[in-house]
């Protein structure tokens, strides 16, 4: 690519060689691939595809193993050792979950409410700053990095501990805006170096081009720019979801007992010793994070979008 | 008053300066090439008048309407970058009908134009199709049509052929000049190759550094080049140090040479090399030399010789291909008067801006 | 291309203003991270900042309102402290080297697989670590699934016999909770990382006649680094801050520092707070002092090969 001239715009951006469409490229580099198959290790040489199939089963079947016990133990009727299978069955505790005494359901919704808020303006903060990182380069970057991403690998407890008489001051602690307001600590992160992974695989070319066909910003930004980096959007929704859903102690902390979500649920439940309870409500946990992983699987298999978490 | 006008246009980025006082005269329905190596600041002029840069300082004027101000939407340019780039999750079609949309032309219209606009690039029922199904000289054309619907006053194309296989290379020329007969659109196209340039431009502006060399017709440039770096740009190849006594210019290695043009003082003399005659006897008394063949290459539209005279002087002849020479061979050369070209010596930057045609 | 001036539509001149628009174009960057910057130190610093002042002894409920270090000579003085640092460490170092070591593996199985397979195997991403602690203990305690199969098939003679597992003093419980949730985290980062790498250096590696194996370590692997670097980092970070696993899962005798941490927090005498809000800080303190030494040991790793190494 000529043009070393230029940045295209004011500020330097990163040179990127890749468009989110590379096809038109692709088949330029497999010159050798005639010569060898299998040019890329990958297990694919190392065993038939019968035995690779096979570890991959096994794999999964690994990772779903702990599921099994808490399927069985949600229809059980008390199940004892050393019973392989529950003598009785019954559909009690689900019955149980959807009673209001439970407060399964209220867990649900709290949960609910507040991941689908700390996503929203996890979403709304973290897509300046996914660009800014993600396509231009400016002294200082690699630090002002660091700071955004020290929630997910510093532990919050201190922070924790330090700001909460300040937020019972503010009168957020025991409040859903409160919860939200600290959920937002490890979700931004995520949400922004998920975004900057997008970006910085996005060529401001089509921005350009877009602008010169007539387009305001504001349009280029609708018709353009945002159907491209969709992927990283999904993508880092899910995460930003995930988080926040599965939050237990930023929730702990901050709620005072009075936000009650589904991890605070099971935790006062863990504390009993209803086994079949616990099972059901851990299953309805899952739920909701299984249905939003697939429906963004795709976005997830973009390397685009993912790449850049590489980076860190 | 031409129809696109830059005058003083300066550009900087951080600690380098882009574009250095450029200006520029562009007649409507004319096809003005900025051509020049990497670095030299055509890219930068391109955006500056697209509207993505801000000058730093000059201005620039459309059809009598200053530019500076306006942002780029609002231009009325159309910029083709040279990555084609289209949308990749829009049809061809309605990659074609991009600008029509932002000027909230209804859905029917711009239908029907865009599938108009295809067929006059020969796309014809492409519309449906993704970006990712097309190749490269495809894509290209689309970008042409998406580009041309919304008849700009000027079209900006950003080294167009570059990108291209060099059989697709002639094929886009061919469509480039075709439809700019049909639409009579002015045309500024960016390219580092000079054959390039030539081949599409009525006018070629050279560019060196930020600076504006010269600015002439392809024709000017091959015959009179304002200056060394000009000349061998446009690929030219002999150069002789000379002391001029009017029509009568005598080269270091000794030889004496007239020309049309009288000159005085050290000179540096060039010749084309598809200028330079070679027969097996001589053909006139006028410039003609005895040389041995160096080395002869075939490129299928020319043969070029490397010829060597008796003072030790290597020429470059390219020569009609037909016929096939041997090395060592005995042969004479004639440089015609009116092929020969001088410059001053000295340095480039001294000499003034050499504006012609 | 798209800051925010124009968003707005605002535009001058080439002339005039030409300084303040070049200063704004240079610190656009600025500008776009500033909201999600701003969120996180405040929230986050600030939180630790006041953590800070009150572990010195200011803001507290029962303190004096002098500075003092006392809380932090209580804290190091005490030996459990030092135990739980050296349990977080183990179980930290452990779990990330294994599930790195581990998800590399899976990731080249997975390099060529299709879509479900690779889903399949991030089953557990969406999963709370409750649930995923809450499954551990009903498929692996002594009374759980594994134990009674054990017990069916003979290998064992009574639940007693079963390995302890969970609540244990070398914490295989919460290893194997961590591995089972991190390895799909890390492949997923890897795999990404791998299905961007472009395959010319792998095939040049192959036709200059490198074994599967040699590309492996010697092309893979290097290009693969940063990847794993930055994902180790953030499984590291997470791991050794990490409450909620080894709380539940651990034995009570080997806690580990978050957990120490929080029973010092929820420590009924309140003139422990400023200690346990000290100790809080020098978790946090270690962490960053981790990171830290993390890259700059990396920092070398990750300039050579990034630029390079995507798809062109």
């Amino acid at each position: 690519m000529a043009n070393d001239e230029r940045p295209i715009a004011d500020y330097a951006p990163i040179p990127h060689p890749v468009s989110l469409s590379p096809r038109l490229e692709v088949g330029a580099f497999q010159p050798l691939s005639y010569l060898m198959p299998l040019s890329e290790p990958s297990f694919r040489e190392f065993m038939p595809p019968n035995l690779r199939h096979s570890f991959i089963a096994l794999v999964m079947l690994v990772l779903l193993l702990p599921f099994l016990p808490l399927l069985i133990w949600s229809f059980a009727q008390g199940w004892f050792s050393p019973q392989l299978v529950p003598q009785t069955w019954t559909l009690e505790h689900w019955q149980q979950l959807l009673m209001g005494s439970s407060r399964v359901l209220e867990g649900v919704m709290q949960s609910l409410a507040i991941a689908l808020r700390t996503t929203a303006l996890s979403l709304l903060v973290g897509l300046p700053a996914g660009r800014a990182l993600g396509l231009m380069d400016f002294p200082g970057k690699p630090l002002l990095k660091l700071l955004l991403l020290t929630p997910i690998i510093v532990s919050p407890l201190a922070t924790l501990m330090g700001i909460q008489f300040v937020l019972i001051r503010l009168g957020l602690s025991g409040t859903l805006a409160g919860v939200v307001l600290v959920h937002l600590m490890p979700t931004i992160p995520y949400m922004s170096l998920v975004l900057a992974s997008v970006f910085s695989n996005f060529d401001v070319g089509y921005e350009i081009q877009a602008r010169s066909l007539g387009a305001s910003p504001l349009k280029v930004f609708s018709q353009i720019t945002l159907p491209l980096i969709a992927p990283g959007i999904a993508v880092g929704s899910l995460f930003a979801f995930l988080i926040s859903w599965n939050e237990f102690l930023l929730t702990f902390f901050v709620g005072a007992g009075r936000v009650f979500t589904l991890p605070m649920v099971l935790f006062t439940l863990l504390q009993g010793g209803n086994n079949g309870l616990i099972a059901a409500v851990a299953i309805t946990s899952v739920v909701p994070g299984l249905i939003f992983l697939l429906v963004t699987s795709k976005a997830l298999q973009n390397e685009a979008t993912l790449g850049g978490l590489g980076g860190v | 008053m031409g129809y696109l006008v830059l005058q003083n246009l300066t550009k900087r980025f951080r600690t380098t300066l882009a574009v250095q006082d450029l200006w520029l005269d562009v007649q409507p329905g004319q096809i003005l090439s900025l051509l020049g190596p990497s670095g030299c600041g055509k890219s930068t002029t391109l955006q500056m008048i697209a509207g993505i840069l801000q000058p730093d300082t000059g201005s620039m004027e459309l059809d009598g309407t200053r530019l500076n101000p306006i942002p780029p939407e609002k231009r009325d340019i159309a910029l083709v970058l040279q990555r084609g780039l289209l949308f990749p999750h829009l049809s061809v079609g309605e990659n074609v009908a991009f600008g029509l949309k932002m000027r909230g032309i209804n859905r029917v219209d711009r239908e029907t134009q865009a599938q108009e606009v295809l067929r006059q690039v020969q796309l014809e029922g492409f519309g449906d199709r993704k970006p990712s199904e097309l190749s490269g000289g495809q894509a290209q054309r689309v970008a042409l049509a998406r580009s041309l619907i919304i008849q700009p006053k000027l079209l900006l194309l950003d080294e167009p052929l570059s990108a291209l296989d060099a059989n697709l290379r002639e094929e886009m020329q061919d469509l480039i000049l075709r439809l700019h007969a049909q639409t009579g659109v002015t045309m500024l196209v960016v390219t580092h190759d000079q054959a390039e340039a030539v081949v599409l431009s009525d006018r070629i502006a050279l560019m060196f550094a930020g600076r504006l060399r010269q600015i002439a017709t392809p024709e000017a440039l091959y015959q009179t080049p304002c200056d060394e770096d000009t000349a061998r740009f446009m690929g030219g190849v002999n150069f002789f140090p000379a002391q001029a006594q009017g029509h009568r210019w005598v080269l270091a290695t000794g030889e004496s040479v007239m020309s049309d043009r009288p000159q005085t003082g050290s000179i540096q003399v060039t010749i084309r090399p598809e200028q330079v005659r070679v027969s097996d006897h001589p053909t006139s008394t006028e410039n003609t030399f005895a040389a041995k063949i160096m080395s002869q290459r075939f490129t299928g539209t020319q043969r070029r010789l490397t010829l060597s005279l008796s003072s030790e002087l290597v020429l470059q002849a390219w020569v009609n291909p037909n016929r096939d020479w041997a090395i060592a061979q005995e042969v004479w050369v004639q440089l015609p008067a009116s092929a020969l070209w001088s410059f001053p010596c000295g340095h480039p930057a001294d000499l003034p801006l050499g504006v012609s045609g | 291309m798209t800051s925010i001036a124009r968003f707005l539509g605002r535009f001058d001149d080439g002339g005039g203003g030409t300084s303040i628009r070049q200063a704004f174009q240079g610190l656009q960057p600025y500008l776009l991270l500033l909201p999600a910057l701003s969120i996180i130190g405040l929230l986050f610093g600030g939180g630790l900042v006041l953590a800070l002042l009150q572990s010195l002894g200011l803001f507290t409920l029962l303190g004096t309102g002098e500075i003092s270090l006392e809380a932090y000579q209580a804290a190091f003085s005490n030996s459990e402290f030092w135990r739980s640092l050296l349990q977080s460490f183990y179980i930290a170092i452990v779990a990330t080297s294994l599930s790195t070591v581990l998800s590399i593996a899976l990731a080249l199985l997975l390099r060529s697989a299709d879509r479900w397979a690779t889903l399949a195997c991030q089953i557990t991403l969406p999963i709370p670590h409750l649930v995923g602690v809450v499954g551990i203990l009903t498929l692996l305690a002594p009374s759980g699934l594994v134990a009674r199969v054990c017990l069916a098939l003979g290998w064992i003679q009574s639940d007693q016999d079963f390995p302890l597992l969970v609540n244990d003093g070398a914490s295989l419980g919460v290893l194997i909770h961590f591995l089972w949730k991190e390895i799909p985290f890390i492949t997923l980062i890897l795999l990404a990382v791998l299905r961007g790498l472009n395959p010319a250096y792998e095939q040049q590696a192959r036709a200059l006649g490198a074994s599967p194996w040699q590309c492996f370590w010697n092309v893979t692997l290097p290009l693969l680094k940063p990847g794993i670097l930055s994902a180790s980092l953030i499984v590291f970070g997470f791991i050794f801050s990490s409450f909620e696993v080894p709380f539940l899962l651990g034995a009570i005798q080997s806690r580990t520092l978050p957990v120490y941490v929080y029973r010092a927090f929820t420590d009924t005498d309140l003139a422990r707070r400023p200690e346990a809000i000290a100790l809080g800080l020098i978790l946090s303190a270690i962490s960053i002092a981790i990171i830290s030494v993390y890259l700059w040991l990396t920092t070398s790793a990750r300039s050579q090969i990034m630029p390079q190494s995507r798809i062109q």
